[in-house]
């Protein structure tokens, strides 16, 4: 049991981050979120879980705002010991085609704003001389695909991101990890032709799609104590595709 | 206000004592690396105390970090934040 530890979960209305949420929250942590509107899962976390459950509407490429809701967490509740940057957008699309604005869009949300949440996440940490930061990285930061160079960029540049800041923050007790999922039925991948989906099943050792659970699982041990001499590393969670 | 001198040297010496370092006395213009003994880990540590204490990061949009070099800067740098807050 976590009781009285504290995350926070960018984007956590639905999908993954509904997931992991409602993972983090049934492991006895107490749990902080955003997105940009409520959803019916934020709403039932707020009934099952008030007083541990915290949301707030917020656009994660308002950098401003993301700095003021982490300060927000920590004056409430007093402590961060765990930060899971799982915001995220995808526009999918051959670079040559692609509008910058869907550049600056993925660019800001992917990255920009992962690198400001842990800036803030890990003052607080730095304090606390503890804490646990999982960033959710992609298979598309392994392998090449077409149709998603920039969001494929700003994955891998968060698995860079984690092994740096693992050398940087570790020596104060604090662990960086990413995990790097594959795919599995969310809004990103909702646009996913039939045959495309059937393919990857095939290509897949496991013989399917992985479920939100799979990856929440993952992060949960991340977090947890069973994980405390795991730093710096991706945990790719695919079901072998990549393997 | 909490006095922004007071606050940086109490911090810093919570900062040197839990790493080991003899700081007898602090004066303004002592460096913090050359003088002090201190690495950026415990500047980075020093921060995040101070931010936490004075509620104000003067690093994230005002002043450089590599500016920096003696206590009498990182007061002042602290003081200036917290001035523009009002």
């Amino acid at each position: 049991m976590n009781a009285g530890q504290v995350a926070l979960v960018s984007g956590g209305s639905r999908g993954l981050g509904a997931a992991l949420v409602q993972a983090l929250l049934a492991a006895g942590w107490r749990v902080a979120t955003f997105s940009r509107q409520s959803t019916p899962s934020i709403e039932r976390c707020g009934e099952q879980h008030a007083g541990s459950f915290d949301w707030q509407p917020l656009d994660a490429a308002d950098f401003d705002a993301l700095r003021g809701w982490v300060a927000h967490v920590r004056d409430r509740w007093d402590r961060i010991d765990a930060l899971v940057n799982n915001s995220a957008v995808s526009r999918e699309g051959r670079l040559t085609l692609q509008s910058t604005d869907d550049i600056h869009t993925l660019l800001a949300v992917n990255l920009e704003s992962v690198i400001h949440l842990s800036r803030a996440a890990a003052q607080t940490m730095l304090n606390q001389r503890h804490g646990a930061i999982v960033n959710i990285s992609s298979v598309n930061a392994l392998r090449g695909h077409t149709g998603v160079a920039v969001y494929s960029a700003t994955k891998a540049a968060l698995d860079g991101l984690t092994r740096s800041l693992a050398r940087e923050l570790g020596p104060s007790g604090i662990r960086v990890n990413s995990v790097a999922p594959g795919y599995f039925a969310s809004a990103l991948t909702a646009g996913m032709p039939e045959e495309q989906r059937k393919q990857i099943v095939r290509r897949t050792p496991l013989g399917r799609l992985a479920e939100a659970e799979d990856i929440a699982g993952v992060v949960r041990f991340l977090l947890s104590d069973e994980a405390r001499f795991v730093t710096g590393q991706t945990l790719v969670v695919d079901g072998g595709l990549t393997c | 206000m909490e006095n922004v001198q007071t606050a940086v040297v109490e911090e810093l010496q919570q900062v040197a004592e839990l790493r080991g370092l003899s700081l007898p006395s602090v004066s303004p213009r002592q460096h913090l690396i050359d003088d002090l003994g201190l690495k950026s880990l415990d500047l980075a540590h020093l921060v995040a105390a101070l931010e936490r204490r004075l509620r104000v990061d003067p690093f994230i949009k005002h002043v450089p970090i590599t500016q920096i070099r003696t206590l009498g800067d990182l007061c002042a740098a602290y003081t200036c934040a917290l001035a523009e807050q009002e």
